[in-house]
This record gives structure tokens, sequence and C-alpha cells, in this order.
């Protein structure tokens, strides 16, 4: 029987580091369409597939981090990898044996952060695929 | 617990009760509760979310302002600092609202804080 699945279990995971305070994982998978049309189409557009755009957006606390916390991305090593575009080889999905993962090369595109007078400060940290994502499951 | 700590904070100032049912109390005295939330992160509680309503009563009005004023600074300092094992992260008043009781002839006015711990 097919089960759902509790948020928290999904991860994203870059390198060999989550993004510490996360809060909510956004992630969009496309598939990139070519568009074409011949005489002999008799005026029906054909598409084909052009491969598959991915993009994470991924929502947390802003965080700072201390040396101990070397699993976590932190808020200078967010900042950092947005102002260079760093790429990162990323695992997304489950963490169980047998759960549905995507994995491939991430790059960093923006780092958002949203302080205000009373609230926990938080940031929206936005990647995308680079080359070709591989489904696969995690290995029990 | 957060509560203990509300009392602890308030013991100095005023005679105070958690809400939790009919209180016999001669004015002034302050009566307190907290509504808690977790802040959930994809890895577990990160620390809680407080929002605390502090009502002080009090016969004339100059005693209970000066009263609830206490009350504000009292609070605030708390940040910083661990309270009966509660640890206080920040802490912020955020509005107060007046009334006059007929009933029992006493001046309430309504706290409320803003209050973020490391634990419950």
């Amino acid at each position: 029987m097919a089960n759902k699945v509790i948020g928290y279990n999904i991860a994203l995971k870059l390198g060999t580091k989550k993004i510490a305070g996360t809060t909510a994982d956004n992630f969009t998978t496309e598939g990139r369409r070519k568009e074409s049309i011949m005489k002999s189409d008799q005026g029906n557009k054909q598409y084909e597939n052009d491969g598959v755009n991915m993009t994470f957006s991924v929502q947390a606390f802003l965080m700072k981090t201390e040396v101990a916390d070397t699993g976590l991305m932190g808020i200078g090593d967010l900042r950092k990898a947005a102002a260079e575009n760093q790429t990162a080889a990323f695992v997304y999905g489950g963490e169980a044996s047998g759960d549905d993962i995507v994995t491939g090369t991430a790059m960093f595109l923006r780092v958002s952060e949203t302080s205000d007078s009373e609230n926990f400060a938080t940031v929206t940290i936005d990647l995308e695929l680079i080359g070709d994502p591989v489904f696969t499951t995690v290995a029990p | 617990m957060i509560l203990e700590a509300i009392g602890t904070i308030l013991n100095p100032i005023v005679d105070n009760y958690p809400l939790v049912g009919d209180i016999e109390a001669a004015p002034p005295f302050a009566v307190f509760e907290v509504q808690q939330r977790p802040i959930m992160t994809k890895a577990g509680i990160n620390g809680y979310s407080n929002t605390v309503f502090i009502t002080a009563v009090d016969i004339k009005i100059p005693a209970l302002m000066a009263l609830s004023q206490s009350i504000k600074t009292a609070i605030e300092a708390a940040a910083g600092y661990t309270i009966n094992g509660t640890t206080i992260l920040a802490a912020r008043f955020r509005e107060e609202n007046q009334r006059f009781d007929e009933q029992y002839q006493v001046n309430i006015n309504q706290l409320e804080f803003m209050i973020y711990t490391n634990n419950i």
C-alpha cells in the first residue's frame, strides 16, 4: 500500500552537510520541452523532452554554527556559497533504506535573509540542478 | 518550566498566581498564563515561543500602572538568564489593555509578552 510521507523525513544534503535550522524544503522538477512544428504535422505542435530543470528553495532559521557543527551549514557558509556560486553533490529525499532519492550536483544561486525587530531571523536558500539527476533509492 | 520562571520573576514584585482556576486574592496581585509553541525545524524542536499574559490587578490606577511598569522591567531583564531551569533567550513586551471591574471595584491591566526560551 502506498504511504504518505511526513515532511521532516525528507531531507536535502549538500556534500556532507545539511542546512542548519531548516524548516521547509521546496523542490521542483520540471521536464524541459522542445517545441517544433513542420508542415507534415498539419498544424499540430510536437513536443520532445530535452532534459530536466530542478530547483531547490530551502527555508531555514538564520543559524550561527560552531566548529563542532561539522555536518551543518550556517549562515556564514551559506553567504559564501551563494556569493561564489559554489556547487555541491546533493542527495534529496528520504533517509530510510529503500526511500526514493534524487542525487546530482546543485549550484547555490542566492541566499535571502529576513530579520525583523521581534522574531528569529530567517533565510531562504535557492539552488538549481547542474547536469543530470539520478533517480535512485537509499541503499539497504 | 516557563510557568515557574514567570512566578519566580514576579515574586519580588507582587503576589502572583498561575491561571489554573478560581483565585481568591487581595489586590495588588498578578495572574499569569502562557501559550507555548515549539519552534520546529526538520532536525527537531529548536526552542519555544511563549506568548505570556500577565494580568495585574490593583485598586488605584496609578498604583496599577507602577506595578505594570515593574513587571515589564523585570520580564525584559530576564533575557539571557536561566530561571528554574528555563533558559530565556529573549523577552519582549508587546501590548497592554486596561479595564475596570465594577463588580470587584479593581483596575486591571493585561500585559502581553513574547518570550523565547531554549526549553519548556
